[in-house]
């Protein structure tokens, strides 16, 4: 494996490592690394080492520097070979088998934010030889072999299994699956079963209805259909369903197929996401009331959702679903299930139970009894004998998985209003406690998660009750007998028998008892829990996870030879299931440097490694190449617009690979024949025609996908507003709608209520919009009914594409109707004599006066658009490319010609042409609007030939018609630029082929290329050697020339270049090759023509050269001085919820933020040097807090070296107008609630407890900050030289400290700092005055008292120990915080006995932690620990993911409300784009640096 | 020739710029700068005119202090800056007359905040294979 640092590093013990000072003959001290041997295999894969090292340059540090790293999410390699994972549909494998094909393979985790299960991709399979494996047992009987380092999920976050002491809580999934089996390849349904099904419900073969059919699930790939197709688990998932709470029939006179699905809304999106899986499309959740079918008066909420399709329908019966009415027909379980795999049969019974089986229900009265589960179903009375045969098949089912039955009942009858008589039947499964262990920790439940959850906990319960049974069995059979028999007396027998749960009594009870010949029968303890108490207690902070706490109970050192095993998960929650333990583990950190009175760098304010992430330098990687973004792109589109099968897995595996992975093997380049170059890791997958392959394994001449569609880049839209209630109702008055009543009142507020207006460029709807608009302007038309006046919006296409646009309206917020299919015969007088013709046509309608007004409002015709005159919007031009290009797009789907290779010239295409009719009269409104056309395509670097026009016919009516086309340019560029970068929206087939036109131009110019190369240089033979035309030809010997042509190039001069030889392929073929196994997916097998292995070393510094790579330092450089305060309240949870959003408002209007936000407190020159003097102090005397917050801030919130003298006028003239603003970018403040409590006690001394609601600022020095550091660079370059310090990186200029510029740059850094003190003192005190107003009361009285503020960024100078002496050094702590332990005489009075507060903001979706500082950092780290989470995605990148997203809405689902000055800021901050600060905070908390006291989650959050 | 090329990283932002003089490639950095505070600064209209006087030791310095300063003009004025006219240049002097729109915080076209300029992977020298200038900078936002 190819290292990036290959340096030297010495071991010191397991966890330390040291980089010698003989590594580079600058550095002045060794640098220490925290990390384990695994961990620090990754660390090596990036820069981290090479900036320790860096570090250790700067003059006068002392000791060591310093990194604790927490960039990775470190993977242990830890579970032995036998571990069985379990995968997210329900079986479970061994780890060591998932070795082959884990790329395709998802994985059952806990995501732990919402509280539930959920499933993960596997991004990593990683083995490894062991030094030492343990075996770990649980109270429940649990067992799992790991490495001593690998975590478990404990109460107090993940935890490696060394710290684990016996007795400690661990999280358990109890739930256990059934064995993997892989499945045959046998048939269950191919195309001839489908046609049967068709027949038989009297289709006619070679109709459309026939055909229709079998195209739709052949474009799926789901015939014929195998038992190891990949999607059949979903497929029998979901006709578990139907054949529970679905149904599916015919309706309606055309007959269309659907699917009806009712149930628990959380239940159904699982289900719909299923059906996303097989790709079919379903209707979003629809709510209804409904009133109680027993015939009480009472209402209660439905919620469904159905799915169109009749292919699904047709497949379904085909596999024996039930179709209609399930009580009055007969059906049988399908028989070819029975052949099935075990875990296949699962997937179908338990989604079957999920809708029918009875939930886990306690016996009443009966301590660790549950009542007989039971099947009920209701079957016409006729058809009893059918119903029992059915139940008879799950019990044959059961008996499979050893599930006992008892019987089948009959119960109630009910009759209907017709008469018609039903029974109900239940299938009655025994209660026994194995037979309950089976049937819930095998078979569970799917599509319930309330069911599944119980069931779990269940499950933990019997294991346990189990367990007692069998002890206190086995003490009354052979132990206690045994001991009897040795003459033992019972007295002694009790003391030698006696522990948990046998107890003395029940020994002697024992002896007595079998002494006398009686029978003893094993019982619970009278204090085993009841259920209900149980459920509550193992389930405490674990929500409805389905996680239960276990205790442990045994660590065993064992023997073990093999390799382990580990993964690496997708989900951001990094845990999987293996053994039903919940494992993981992660490593975090963060460096500080320190440095005596040597030099203050003020671009080296320590080094934050926490930005050394490899993970950025994958995305770098990726993201830096062009070639590599189209391939993200590709993604992206695919994962929006198709639903392949092949595609799904290219999403799955590979997208957050791009984004997340740590490059850690070889690196390599491959070029294609059209030219695309990936840079990509020797483990990366690409998806060839035999599946994902590792590109390792890729050689030169294999195939792979290429999406050539490329696109326009992102840019972010204005805020400017394009539509506004004024011009709509200006709008509504002139077509004369206003007149009557509430009606343009209406249509304005049904706009405003889908927040289409006003409208704006940045609207998140307008993309849609674009879209629709552009259609329209084609083949779509707008018009008002006569009588009711009502907008109608029709669109014409075909099905497929009209779907689409279907779900664009329902994005937009409008109901579209469905397709409708007309037959049209059609009379047309042509130039070129009568024509008929008759059609089927297909369209589909918005019925809605509020969306015809919006198009129409925006410039789209009203009415026929031959006869009146009409331009393209003016405001679309203004629009940026990408949303131009939605506009086009979309219009080509309608308009624009397919591309097409001329009749007798295979390998030229036709000028594509843009045509429209217009009457008489209106004549130069058409040319204009094609003029427009070809300015916009101008843009995108396409040229346009002419405007030809001629008559076209005359109608009835003796109106002329004329036709103009737009000619479009036919060469190769421009017509590369058409397909490439606009493509085609709404049209399928056209996208599809214009896909397919871009690959074979390329190919075709590479060819040309090919042949112009070749005809010089067989002109240069001729002349250099003076050889003949048959000569030349042999020497060349090329497939792409020909004698003939040698001939042509030596002895006729070629007036044009050379053309395409006709022996290649035609364009019909071309495609025909390219796409074979993709389908009409656009992607084309591209040729690999080199693959290169790239040297890591040169790669990377290659990399640095043309990109800012190592810019973490240029990130953290400026001294922003950046700090955290928290806030304490009397409040309570309850109190604040359903306030959050007014306080959030209020906090929003009290508090400035945003980009060049300017404060509401004016001051003068000379009062801001006051500011800078005296911090914090200058605010209270102003008013703004209370004198005892100097008390709890760092430094008490001044720096008294401060020298408001030595800050530039330019800095203070930033600072001035930004005194008491947030500021942007990640700064915040927020209402939070403390949910976890881990040192009671400690929290008690500082006034916390669970449930508590608190504030925390988080900004920092402003502009001025920023002058400050700038100024000062410039001096530090100077004195750099001046003193002669030679350093790695400019960004480290420092000066002596004791030299004037070192001297002056600490009294203006301390100007900053006090500064960012009194910016958060006069935060913190609006914030006061907000909770006073909502709450109306006084802060007093709400108790708003500061807990403590922290600075991130500054240097200080400290006193420490080094070798035994106190010595004062100046401590750099960038990106760090400072954490003294307890006594230490810097922290207030109230905290000396529990040590510094430290506070960690985390981002806004997840948590923040308070922790107290450690003797250990003052031994370690100069009492310093990490400050945060870290970012791991770019902003740009950050702005992808969310692209589409409504990031404050997600917020909001998660009880979180967000108010920002920017939706920029927003998607740039999200969640994703950070580290999980739970995990930096963790290392800081087992490494001993800081302890964690409680965790804080968001309520709202106020951004800049 | 490509004006400026905006290169991104995880957590920030920078750009290339090119120029067939020295005095060219300055123009373009600063284009390229404001061009990622504001977006598009072709079309704005002209409100507002400043005169710059700059020194520095070196080349370097002086892309360092021309950016910086325009970043503190912007800040504190309220500008997004597009028009740059460079009197006169020397490889340590810098003497300019810059021009642009004012903005208020309502209609705020901000869209990023530039903190400051860095040296960090600073550069600015002519390629002389190609015979053009170029300027790399990487900003703290």
């Amino acid at each position: 494996m190819k290292q990036f640092w290959d340096g030297p590093l010495n071991k010191i013990d397991d966890y330390r490592w040291e980089i010698p000072k003989t590594y580079n003959s600058g550095m002045r001290v060794p640098g220490l690394i925290y990390a384990s041997s695994n961990l620090l295999e990754k660390i090596r894969q990036d820069q981290a080492l090479e900036q320790v090292a860096n570090v250790a340059f700067l003059p006068g540090i002392v000791g060591r520097s310093l990194a604790m790293p927490d960039i990775h999410w470190g993977y242990g390699f830890c579970l032995t070979k036998d571990t069985k994972v379990l995968s997210n549909f329900g079986f479970y494998k061994v780890i060591e088998d998932f070795e082959k094909d884990w790329q395709d393979q998802r994985l059952k985790c806990i995501d732990l934010i919402s509280q539930r299960p959920a499933d993960t991709p596997i991004k990593r399979f990683i083995k490894l030889k062991p030094d030492e494996v343990f075996k770990i047992t649980t109270k429940g009987g649990h067992k799992i072999k790991a490495t001593l380092d690998h975590p478990l999920f404990t109460p107090f976050g993940m935890k490696p299994i060394k710290d684990i002491d016996l007795g400690e809580k661990v999280a358990i999934f109890p739930f256990e699956g059934v064995p993997y089996r892989r499945p045959s390849s046998e048939i269950i349904i191919s195309e001839e079963d489908i046609k049967k099904i068709l027949l038989k419900l009297g289709r006619e073969q070679g109709t459309f209805k026939f055909e229709i059919i079998l195209q739709k699930l052949k474009k799926r790939n789901l015939l014929p259909l195998a038992y190891n197709h990949p999607k059949l688990p979903y497929i029998l998932k979901i006709m578990g369903f139907v054949f529970g709470d679905g149904s599916m029939n015919f309706i309606g006179k055309k007959g269309d197929g659907v699917l009806h699905f009712s149930g628990k809304p959380q239940d159904l999106e699982e289900v719909r996401k299923d059906l996303e899986k097989i790709a079919y499309t379903p209707s979003p959740l629809h709510y209804q009331k409904r009133k109680d079918s027993r015939g009480s008066n009472k209402y209660y909420n439905c919620c469904s959702f159905t799915v169109n399709a009749s292919s699904l329908v047709v497949l379904l019966e085909a596999l024996g679903v039930p179709r209609g009415s399930k009580v009055n027909q007969a059906y049988r379980v399908p028989k070819w299930i029975f052949k099935a795999p075990q875990w296949q049969k699962r997937l179908f019974l338990a989604s079957l139970f999920g809708c029918e089986l009875r939930t886990p229900h306690r016996r009443l009265n009966r301590r660790g009894y549950f009542n007989a589960p039971t099947f009920p179903m209701a079957k016409r009375e006729e058809l009893i004998e059918n119903g029992k045969d059915f139940l008879k098949d799950i019990e044959k089912f059961l008996k499979d998985f050893g599930i006992k039955c008892l019987y089948i009942d009959k119960r109630k009858k009910h009759i209907n209003k017709k008469g018609d008589i039903s029974w109900l039947l239940e299938l009655i499964i025994s209660p026994n406690p194995e037979n309950l262990l089976n049937l819930w920790g095998k078979v569970g439940f799917e599509y319930n998660f309330k069911r599944a959850y119980i069931a779990n906990v269940a499950v933990q319960y019997l294991k346990l009750k189990q367990k007692i049974l069998k002890e206190k069995e086995a003490a009354i059979k052979e132990k206690v007998p045994r001991l009897l028999k040795a003459g033992l007396s019972y007295q002694k027998i009790a003391n030698q028998l006696e522990s948990n749960p046998l107890t003395k009594r029940f020994i002697l009870d024992t002896c007595w008892k079998l002494n006398k010949g009686k029978k003893v029968i094993p019982r619970i303890p009278a204090n085993f829990p009841l259920f209900d108490d149980f459920l509550k207690d193992v389930t405490l902070g674990l929500e409805k996870s389905g996680m239960v706490w276990d205790e442990i109970k045994k660590i065993k050192k064992i023997d073990y030879k093999g390799f382990v095993y580990d993964f690496t998960v997708a989900h951001t929650e990094h845990n999987f299931i293996a053994e039903n333990f919940v494992v993981s583990n992660c490593i975090g950190g963060v460096a500080a440097t320190s440095l005596d009175n040597g030099v203050i760098s003020p671009g080296g304010v320590g080094f934050d490694i926490n930005c050394l992430s490899p993970d950025a330098l994958i995305l770098h990687t990726f993201g830096y190449t062009l070639k590599i973004k189209e391939f993200e792109k590709k993604w992206s589109k695919e994962k929006i617009n198709c639903f392949d099968f092949k595609e799904e897995n290219l999403i799955n595996t590979s997208i957050i690979n791009l984004f997340k992975k740590v490059p850690d093997n070889e690196v390599y380049e491959i070029t294609t024949k059209t030219g695309k170059t990936i840079i990509a890791t020797e483990d990366h997958p690409f998806y060839t025609k035999d599946g994902m392959i590792p590109l390792g394994k890729l050689e030169t001449g294999d195939e792979v996908a290429i999406y050539p569609f490329e696109g326009v880049p992102y840019e972010e839209p204005s805020n400017k507003i394009i539509l506004d209630e004024e011009k709509v109702k200006e709008l509504l008055l002139k077509l004369g709608k206003g007149n009557n009543g509430n009606g343009l009142n209406q249509i304005i507020s049904h706009l405003k209520k889908r927040s289409l207006l006003p409208l704006r460029y940045n609207s998140p709807k307008l993309p849609y919009i674009l879209k629709i608009m552009g259609y329209v302007f084609g083949d779509g038309n707008i018009h008002f009914v006569k009588e009711k006046g009502e907008g109608v919006t029709s669109f014409y296409g075909k099905p497929e594409d009209l779907e689409e646009i279907r779900r664009d309206i329902a994005c937009i917020g409008y109901n579209c109707s469905r397709v409708y299919h007309r037959k049209r015969d059609h009379k047309i007088d042509t130039l070129y004599g009568k024509c008929e013709f008759s059609n089927i046509e297909t369209f589909c309608k918005v019925v809605s006066s509020s969306f015809a007004i919006l198009l129409v409002g925006l410039g789209t015709p009203l009415g026929k658009k031959t006869n009146q005159d009409y331009y393209l919007p003016s405001w679309i031009i203004k629009t940026p490319l990408w949303q131009k290009r939605l506009f086009l797009a979309a219009f080509f789907g309608a308009e624009l010609s397919t591309p097409k290779t001329m009749l007798n010239h295979n390998y030229t295409f036709y000028c594509p042409m843009i045509s429209m009719n217009k009457q008489e009269g209106f004549i130069e409104s058409g040319r204009r609007f094609l003029e427009e056309i070809s300015d916009l395509l101008a843009e995108f670097g396409v040229k346009t030939q002419k405007i030809s026009q001629r008559v076209e016919y005359v109608n009835k009516g003796g109106d002329i018609s004329h036709r103009f086309r737009l000619i479009l340019s036919g060469q190769n560029q421009d017509l590369i630029n058409l397909y490439s970068k606009i493509g085609f929206e709404y049209n399928k087939k056209r996208s599809f082929i214009a896909n397919n036109t871009v690959h074979y131009l390329k190919a075709k110019q590479l060819i040309i290329e090919k042949r112009n190369g070749i005809a010089i240089q067989a002109k240069e033979l001729k002349t250099k050697e003076g050889i003949g035309a048959k000569a030349i030809y042999k020497q060349i010997d090329s497939s792409y020339a020909n004698l003939r042509f040698i001939e042509r190039s030596i002895y006729e001069e070629r007036k044009t270049s050379p053309r395409i030889s006709f022996n290649s392929l035609s364009f019909k073929d071309f495609i025909k090759i390219k796409t074979e196994g993709l389908g009409c997916s656009g992607m084309l097998w591209d040729e690999i023509i080199s693959k290169q292995k790239i040297d890591f070393n040169d790669y990377v510094y290659d990399f640095t050269v043309k990109h800012p790579h190592h810019n973490f330092i240029a990130n953290n450089f400026v001294v922003s001085n950046c700090g955290v305060r928290l806030i304490r309240t009397n409040l309570t949870l309850k109190e604040v919820k359903p306030k959050v959003e007014l306080l959030v408002d209020e906090l929003f209007r009290a508090v400035p933020s945003g980009v060049g936000s300017k404060g509401k407190i004016k001051i003068s020159y000379n009062e801001i040097r006051d500011v800078l003097r005296k911090g914090s102090k200058w605010a209270v005397e102003r008013g703004f807090g209370w004198e005892e917050d100097i008390l709890f801030t760092e430094e008490e919130g001044c720096m008294k070296d401060a020298n408001p003298d030595l800050v530039s006028r330019h800095a203070m003239e930033r600072g001035k107008p930004q005194l008491g603003t947030l500021g942007s970018g990640n700064h915040f403040l927020e209402i939070q609630v403390i949910d976890k409590v881990y040192d009671p006690e400690v929290a008690r001394e500082m006034g916390l407890e669970e449930g508590q609601i608190t504030v925390m600022i988080h900004c920092g020095s402003r502009g001025l900050g920023h002058q400050v550091c700038t100024d000062y660079l410039v001096t530090m370059q100077k004195a750099v030289q001046k003193y002669g310090i030679q350093l790695p990186d400019r960004q480290l200029a420092c000066a002596p400290l004791s030299s004037p510029e070192g001297k002056n740059y600490y009294a203006a850094m301390a100007c900053a700092a006090n500064y960012a003190w009194a910016n958060r003192q006069c935060i913190m005190h609006w914030t006061r005055e907000v909770f006073a107003k909502v709450f109306r009361s006084t802060p007093e009285e709400l108790g708003l008292k500061l807990i403590y503020d922290v600075a991130h960024n500054i240097a200080k100078i400290e006193e420490h120990d080094l070798k035994g002496k106190k010595i004062k050094l100046c401590v750099h702590r960038k990106g760090a915080t400072r954490a003294f332990p307890p006594f230490h005489p810097d922290i207030p009075e109230k905290y000396r006995k529990i040590g510094q507060p430290v506070l960690i903001p985390g981002d806004m979706g997840r948590c923040s932690y308070c922790l107290v500082g450690t003797e250990k950092a003052m031994e370690e780290t100069f009492g310093s620990t990490c400050h945060g989470a870290g970012r791991v995605m770019s902003r740009t990148s950050a702005k992808k993911q969310a692209r589409g997203r409504d990031i404050q809405q997600e917020l909001r689902e998660k009880g979180i409300i967000v108010k920002a000055e920017s939706r920029g800021t927003l998607v740039e901050e999200m969640s994703e784009a950070y580290k999980d600060v739970s995990e930096v905070v963790e290392v800081m908390h087992q490494t001993d640096i800081s302890r964690k006291v409680v965790r804080m989650r968001p309520l709202g959050v106020i951004k800049g | 020739m490509k004006e400026f090329e905006i290169l991104e990283h995880t957590a920030d932002i920078g750009i290339a710029a090119y120029g067939k003089t020295k005095r060219e490639v300055l123009i373009n950095v600063a284009r390229g700068m404001f061009e990622i505070i504001a977006g598009g600064t072709k079309n704005l209209k002209e409100n507002f005119c400043d005169k710059i006087e700059l020194e520095a030791d070196n080349l370097e310095g002086l892309l360092f202090a021309w950016l910086n300063e325009l970043l503190y003009i912007s800040e504190t004025k309220l500008v997004i800056l597009n028009k740059f006219e460079i009197k006169d240049l020397t490889n340590n002097k810098i003497g300019a007359e810059v021009k642009g729109m004012k903005i208020n915080r309502l209609g705020c076209k901000i869209k990023k905040e530039i903190k400051a300029a860095t040296y960090h992977r600073l550069e600015i020298k002519k390629d002389e294979k190609s015979g053009l200038w170029r300027a790399q900078v990487i900003f703290d936002i």
